[in-house]
């Protein structure tokens, strides 16, 4: 084989060996980004998150100071049950009849509001 | 020897440590609702008057047959019952008023956990997504290291054979 023959086909490796490298390190370099991209995606995909979460805590609160005020609620009607319970137990063994006049009247007219 | 293994010991303990760091998910904040009772309401807890039984008079002021009645007459007994009954339909009255108030404040809950699965089904959404880029970049970097490997064995194949072709022609 001739000296440039020879020569060629080294040149000829070498180049490949070049365009292999340059091929490998341009690719590299695309992963880099292509991860840089990902990162960013993740980053703002979990601040989204974060944001959902924030609004499902104020949504949670709320329900619980909903959850109170209906407490408050039932507590109200037993409070009213109880009065009711009080104030019918001691008219039915009332014998003042003016008395019990008296309470026809207020209970009629705040019956009637 | 005892310097190899622990040359190799140090070299491994580099490789272990340079790895990739791991990945912990986040940990998402916790939201735990009480259980909300069931609601009874007892109307049996307050009395209820028993019938009235008015006394049947006619004009003279007689007690006459209900039939023949022009006016009825109570005792303050019976009286108080009309009373009891008054004081009866005021508290029906303000139970039906604070119920009224239970129930828009139940309502309300209701909408709040509506819009709170609104929200869960746009956060499962984002969680799908944040998996699906995950696992689409896996897969790109996987394939791009197949493709890798596949050109640096070809490029060594090649220069190989040109090495040898060289030698032989040599």
């Amino acid at each position: 084989m001739e000296f440039t023959s020879l020569l060629g086909l080294l040149v000829g490796c070498g180049a490949l060996a070049g365009i292999a490298y340059w091929w490998s390190s341009s690719r590299g370099s695309d992963s880099k980004d292509s991860g840089i991209l990902h990162g960013l995606k993740q980053a703002l995909g979990k601040k989204e998150v974060e944001i959902i979460e924030e609004k499902q805590k104020v949504v949670a609160v709320n329900i619980e100071d909903k959850e109170k005020l209906g407490r408050e609620s039932v507590k109200k009607i037993k409070e009213i049950q109880k009065k009711a319970t009080k104030e019918i137990n001691s008219i039915l063994v009332e014998d003042n009849l003016a008395r019990i006049g008296d309470e026809i009247d207020d209970d009629w007219e705040e019956l009637l509001q | 020897m005892k310097k190899l293994i622990t040359w190799v010991l140090i070299v491994s303990f580099f490789l272990v440590g340079c790895g990739p760091k791991q990945f912990i998910p986040y940990e998402p904040p916790a939201v735990v609702f009480e259980k909300t009772p069931e609601y009874v309401l007892d109307l049996d807890s307050i009395p209820r008057p028993a019938k009235i039984k008015p006394i049947y008079v006619d004009e003279n002021f007689k007690e006459v047959p209900k039939e023949e009645a022009k006016f009825v007459i109570l005792a303050p007994s019976e009286y108080a019952k009309i009373s009891a009954l008054l004081k009866l339909a005021k508290a029906y009255k303000e139970i039906a008023q604070e119920q009224e108030v239970l129930i828009n404040t139940k309502v309300s809950v209701i909408n709040s956990l509506k819009e709170y699965v609104a929200l869960e089904q746009m956060k499962a959404k984002e969680y799908r997504q944040l998996w699906a880029d995950s696992e689409n970049a896996y897969r790109q970097e996987s394939y791009n290291r197949k493709v890798d490997r596949a050109i640096y064995k070809g490029t060594f194949g090649a220069i190989f054979l040109g090495v040898i072709l060289a030698i032989v022609a040599l």
